[in-house]
């Protein structure tokens, strides 16, 4: 049985896998199904039913 | 036009959903992308609308449990690569995630218009159109909005909802509720704090049964039924039906249908109620904005779950008067969110503004006045030191405005909500779209500080008299007699003796003649506050 440990970890290790995509190739198809399966991983830390969304403001 | 309509939330979005799903219906071919394990709540949709499901279970499995990448990008390129079969025209997301985003810009990618949160081309928040700003900026906890989801999700989808698509019908009757009539008491809520506690369930039984004739059947989740059956024996009835855990949640239309009316708390039934356009009796806590999840139906109640705790005759018997009236009974409010609802229709609808608030919003208008000539300068350069310093101190400014004072705290979330709105491009470009942004800001504020110089009223500075007014209403509306009789006429003593207030007193008095204690509230709320608030005026009812 995985642990919310091993959740954190697992959403880590793809945060740097797509991390290395971004800076390498910049967004595009790759890194947002990247983005999707971490995002998939994290609503299971916050139950899935997420309300919340990155803010970047420019 | 093909039309996908993204839901990725639980049962009661879904729900909610299906008004404007029915709405798009008009404009063509539609699709519905919703979560594997709540798909029941499609069940009663129109045979026309295409559901597809996501499963996230496999892309765990592959993720977590297999520790195998390759396999969940395999897993999800097979089920983007079906979606993208269909080739939709048009990409509806009612979903307002992160993960919802990164999906919408997929189909945007592939040449589909795009309307809710999406990503813009450098993989920052996008927010495609009006409505999913004003989304963005102002709903949710904690947030002042009154427009109702149903409305919203409209809204994104650029579709008017008319009654015809508000409301649905038509289902079978269910075979294990009685022949006779039945009221529908849903036991349970979508989290646990919005639910009772087993005395007051028991109580609110066992006032019905004693005050209404119909049979009472309960509905609600297995988990739930430990709940219902701990109230049951202490009743020794047999108009209780407990189905609880007994039925599917695709059960719950022909049930309710063909009920005399719906009670409960905020959960998917209260919106399947509403969807069938039942009377309501909702009980909600002090957490639930009932403007925005409230029931939606023609006619319901909104009553606080704590009056069940020591419920009486009279007070359950208003709420029957409430549900069965005309016109819904106004929400509970209070000057500070009426205030902020008014900044919301100035800042989204072109309404006036608001010229009662809080001491410090003053304060902090001429702040920004001050501050933001130099920041739209600042912005021209953002390259040099000085003008960076400006540019982060302005950020802390307005996030510690936002986190201060709520009636400014709105119009800085639009103004946020309108800068991430801008596309990455060109500096050129983005500094231009920041500065015009910038200028409406300006602008804003500079119209509503006009507008408060012609008259500014302050909230935390209320009259003696208001202050005990509020509270008489309150104990009135909630039967909390003897603390309101005594208040009443201590309020009384202290009456201007303008004759103007003659007609007013009369309907008071004439309310406690019958007496008819809701009628006395209306009377303090509706006739006599704003008399006090606006003495020039008389309100006549």
């Amino acid at each position: 049985m995985k642990t919310r440990e091993d959740l954190e970890k697992a959403i880590q290790k793809l945060e740097k896998t797509t991390q290395k995509v971004l800076e390498t190739r910049g967004y595009g198809e790759e890194s947002r199904k990247l983005r999707i399966l971490s995002e998939i991983l994290r609503e299971q830390l916050k139950n899935e039913d997420a309300r919340y969304s990155t803010r970047s403001v420019r | 036009m093909k039309t996908l309509v993204i839901q990725l939330a639980r049962f009661g979005d879904i729900f909610q959903s299906w008004p404007t799903l029915k709405a798009l219906e008009d404009q063509g071919e539609l699709h519905l992308l919703v979560r594997e394990s709540f798909k029941d709540a499609t069940i009663g949709l129109s045979d026309s609308i295409t559901v597809h499901t996501m499963d996230s279970k496999i892309f765990l499995e592959s993720v977590l449990v297999n520790q195998d990448l390759d396999q969940g990008l395999d897993r999800l390129n097979d089920f983007l690569n079906r979606m993208d079969f269909e080739n939709f025209d048009r990409v509806v997301n009612l979903s307002f995630s992160p993960l919802s985003s990164e999906l919408t810009a997929h189909f945007e990618s592939k040449g589909a218009q795009v309307a809710g949160y999406t990503r813009h081309s450098d993989g920052f928040l996008n927010l495609a159109g009006d409505a999913t700003a004003f989304f963005y900026a102002q709903v949710g906890v904690d947030r002042p909005n009154r427009f109702h989801l149903v409305d919203i999700f409209s809204m994104v989808a650029d579709v008017e909802l008319k009654p015809q698509s508000r409301w649905v019908g038509g289902f079978p009757r269910f075979s294990q509720v009685p022949v006779s009539p039945y009221v529908v008491l849903h036991v349970g809520a979508s989290d646990l704090g919005k639910t009772y506690s087993t005395d007051q369930l028991k109580n609110l039984i066992q006032v019905f049964l004693q005050n209404r004739r119909e049979n009472l059947v309960l509905i609600g989740t297995k988990k739930e039924r430990t709940l219902s059956q701990s109230a049951l024996p202490l009743l020794g009835t047999d108009r209780v039906w407990d189905l609880t855990g007994e039925t599917q949640i695709s059960d719950l239309f022909s049930i309710i249908e063909h009920s005399e009316f719906f009670m409960g708390c905020d959960s998917s039934p209260l919106q399947v109620a509403s969807l069938l356009n039942k009377p309501i009796l909702n009980f909600n806590n002090q957490h639930v904005n009932s403007y925005e999840t409230g029931p939606f139906s023609q006619n319901w109640m909104v009553a606080p779950l704590e009056d069940l705790t020591e419920l009486s005759v009279e007070k359950f018997q208003s709420w029957m008067a409430g549900i069965f009236a005309p016109r819904p009974r106004p929400l509970p409010s209070t000057d500070l969110s009426d205030t902020l609802w008014q900044m919301i229709e100035s800042v989204y609808l072109g309404k006036s503004y608001p010229q009662k608030v809080l001491r410090q919003t003053v304060v902090h208008i001429t702040e920004l006045l001050e501050e933001l000539p130099k920041v739209y300068v600042a912005s021209d350069l953002p390259e040099d030191p000085i003008h960076q310093r400006i540019l982060s101190q302005f950020e802390v400014l307005i996030e510690r405005m936002e986190k201060e004072d709520p009636i400014v705290g709105v119009l800085i979330r639009w103004f946020n909500a309108e800068r991430i709105r801008i596309p990455p491009g060109s500096l050129e470009s983005v500094k231009e779209s920041s500065r015009s942004k910038l200028n409406d800001f300006f602008m804003i504020l500079s119209d509503w500080s006009q507008t408060l110089g012609k008259g500014v009223q302050f909230l935390d500075e209320s009259p003696e008299l208001l202050d005990h007014l509020g509270n008489i209403i309150k104990n009135f509306r909630f039967f909390n007699l003897p603390i309101a009789m005594e208040e009443l006429e201590q309020l009384l003593c202290h009456l201007p003796t303008d004759a103007k207030l003659n007609p007013i007193k009369e309907r008071l008095g004439q309310a406690l003649r019958v007496p008819d204690y809701s009628l006395l509230a209306d009377v303090l709320e509706y006739d006599l506050r704003p008399s006090l608030e606006r003495p020039s005026e008389i309100v006549e009812s």
